[in-house]
C-alpha cells in the first residue's frame, strides 16, 4: 500500500499502535510493519510530526529512556488519547461499513 | 536537489530544512539519529552491508524536505488554533469595554470609544471571528487542518485582530484630538480598562501574524502537497462547516452561500433599513429634513461598509 493511502489517518494508526505498550519511534514503525505484514508502508520520518502533534494536544506523552548505551524517546497513550482512539475507531468502522455498502454492489 | 544518503549527511540536511526552535529541533535530530541507527542495525542483521543499510534506512525515513514540511504543518496548525483564541479574547475584551463605557461613562465621554470606528471594527471582527470559529469547530477533532482551510483560519484571526486594533487606535486618536479640555482624570478606571483591552490586541496581532505567516509559508515549502482533510468525501466549503457545527442551519447556509453576492446585497439592504429606522426612532422630529437625511446617511454608511467589506474581505475569509 502506498504511503499516500494513509493520508490523514496516520495519527489514528499511531494511537492504535500505542494502545498496548509504550514504544519509541522505530518501535512504532516496526509494530505497524509487523502487524500489517508490511502492507502499510509509512514514510518513517513523517511519524515524528504526527507524534509531536499528538503530544501537543495531550493524546500521548513521552520521556527519554536510556538503554544499551542509547537514549530513546518513548511514547505512551494518555487517558485522553485512549478516549480519542476509541472515538476514532468507532467513527472509522462506521465509515468503513458505509463504504462497504457501496463497494459491495460494485460488480 | 540531491538527497543525502548517509545518516550524517541526512541529519545535516534535516537540520537545514527544519523550521523549528532549538529545543524541538535538537530533540527531533536525536530521535531521527536513534531511529536511523536502529534501522541500520536491523538491516545489517538481515545481511545487508553497512553502506547499503544506511542508504535503505535513509530512503525509508523519507526526504528531509518532506519531513520538515510536515513539521511546518504541525506548527502552523497549533499557531492557527492559538490565533483564534487570542483574537477571540481581544474581540470580547474590546466589545465588553465598549459596552462598559456605553452603560457607565459620564456624559462628556459618551462618544468614546463607541463611535463609528469601534462599531465598524467590531462588526468586521465579529463576522471574521464567526466564520473562523465555525471552521475551527468543524475541524476541532482533526489533528491537522488542511492547508487551504488553515490559511482561511489565519486570515480570519488576523482580520479580526487588526479590525479591533484599528478601531481602538482610531478611537484614541479621535479622543485625543477632540477640541477643548476634557477631565480625563475623572474617568481613570474606565480609561485604564480601555487601555488594557487595547493592549491585548498586541499579543493577539503577533500570534495572528505568526499564524498567517506559517499558513502562507506552507505553500512555499518544498516537498509534496500534504492535505490532511480527515475524509476525502467531506466537502470543504463554509456551508458544510456551518452544517457540521450547527446542523439546523445547514440548509439555510447552503442556500445563502450558493449565491454570496445576492446574500451580501440582501444583508446590506437589511442593514440600511435597520440602521436608518434605528436612527429615526426616539427622535422628536423638530427638524424633519436633517433627521431623515442623517438617518439615511447612517443607513447608507452601514450598507456601504458591508458591501466594501464583502468585496475586500470576502475572498480571504472564504465567503466568496
Amino acid at each position: 500500500m502506498k504511503p499516500d493511502a494513509l493520508k490523514g489517518q496516520l495519527e489514528l494508526v499511531v494511537l492504535a499502535t500505542l494502545r498496548d505498550d509504550p514504544l519509541h519511534g522505530y518501535g512504532i514503525i516496526k509494530q505497524i510493519r509487523d502487524r500489517t505484514a508490511g502492507e502499510l508502508d509509512v514514510l518513517e520520518g513523517t511519524l515524528y510530526p504526527a507524534l509531536y502533534r499528538l503530544e501537543s494536544v495531550g493524546m500521548v506523552k513521552s520521556r527519554w529512556e536510556t538503554g544499551a548505551g542509547r537514549r530513546r524517546r518513548v511514547y505512551e497513550l494518555t487517558p485522553k488519547g485512549r478516549n480519542a482512539l476509541a472515538a476514532q475507531v468507532s467513527e472509522w468502522r462506521s465509515f468503513a461499513r458505509t463504504l462497504d455498502v457501496i463497494l459491495g454492489r460494485t460488480p | 536537489m540531491n538527497e543525502a544518503t548517509t545518516i550524517a549527511a541526512y541529519l545535516r540536511r534535516l537540520d537545514q530544512e527544519l523550521r523549528l526552535k532549538r529545543a524541538p529541533r535538537q530533540r527531533l535530530l536525536a530521535e531521527a539519529e536513534d531511529h536511523l541507527r536502529t534501522a541500520v542495525e536491523e538491516l545489517v542483521g538481515e545481511g545487508r552491508t553497512a553502506v547499503d543499510a544506511e542508504h535503505v534506512a535513509v530512503a525509508r525515513f523519507g526526504a528531509a524536505a518532506e519531513v520538515a514540511r510536515r513539521f511546518a504543518h504541525v506548527a502552523a496548525s497549533s499557531t492557527a488554533q492559538a490565533a483564534i483564541a487570542w483574537s477571540g479574547a481581544a474581540f470580547f475584551a474590546y466589545a465588553l469595554t465598549v459596552s462598559l463605557f456605553l452603560v457607565t461613562a459620564p456624559s462628556w465621554l459618551r462618544d468614546f470609544p463607541q463611535g463609528a470606528p469601534s462599531m465598524l471594527a467590531l462588526q468586521i471582527a465579529a463576522v471574521a471571528l464567526a466564520v473562523t470559529t465555525v471552521r475551527a469547530l468543524h475541524w476541532r477533532r482533526a489533528l491537522l487542518i488542511d492547508e487551504r482551510r488553515l490559511r482561511l483560519i489565519a486570515n480570519g484571526a488576523l482580520t479580526a485582530t487588526l479590525a479591533v486594533a484599528t478601531g481602538a487606535v482610531a478611537e484614541s486618536l479621535l479622543a485625543l484630538t477632540r477640541p477643548g479640555p476634557a477631565p480625563w482624570a475623572d474617568a481613570s478606571a474606565l480609561l485604564a480598562t480601555f487601555g488594557l483591552a487595547a493592549v491585548l490586541c498586541l499579543p493577539a496581532a503577533l500570534v495572528a501574524t505568526a499564524a498567517y505567516a506559517r499558513a502562507s509559508g506552507l505553500r512555499a515549502l518544498p516537498g509534496r502537497h500534504a492535505s490532511h482533510a480527515s475524509s476525502v468525501f467531506r466537502d470543504l466549503t463554509l456551508a458544510e462547516d456551518i452544517a457540521a457545527a450547527a446542523p439546523v442551519l445547514g440548509g439555510f447556509a447552503r442556500a445563502a452561500l450558493s449565491r454570496p453576492g445576492w446574500t451580501c446585497a440582501a444583508v446590506a439592504a437589511s442593514a440600511f433599513a435597520a440602521a436608518t429606522v434605528s436612527q429615526l426612532i426616539g427622535t422628536d422630529f423638530t427638524d424633519h429634513a436633517t433627521i431623515v437625511v442623517g438617518g439615511l446617511a447612517v443607513g447608507a454608511f452601514e450598507a456601504a461598509a458591508i458591501v466594501v467589506g464583502f468585496l475586500t474581505l470576502g475572498r480571504p475569509l472564504g465567503l466568496r
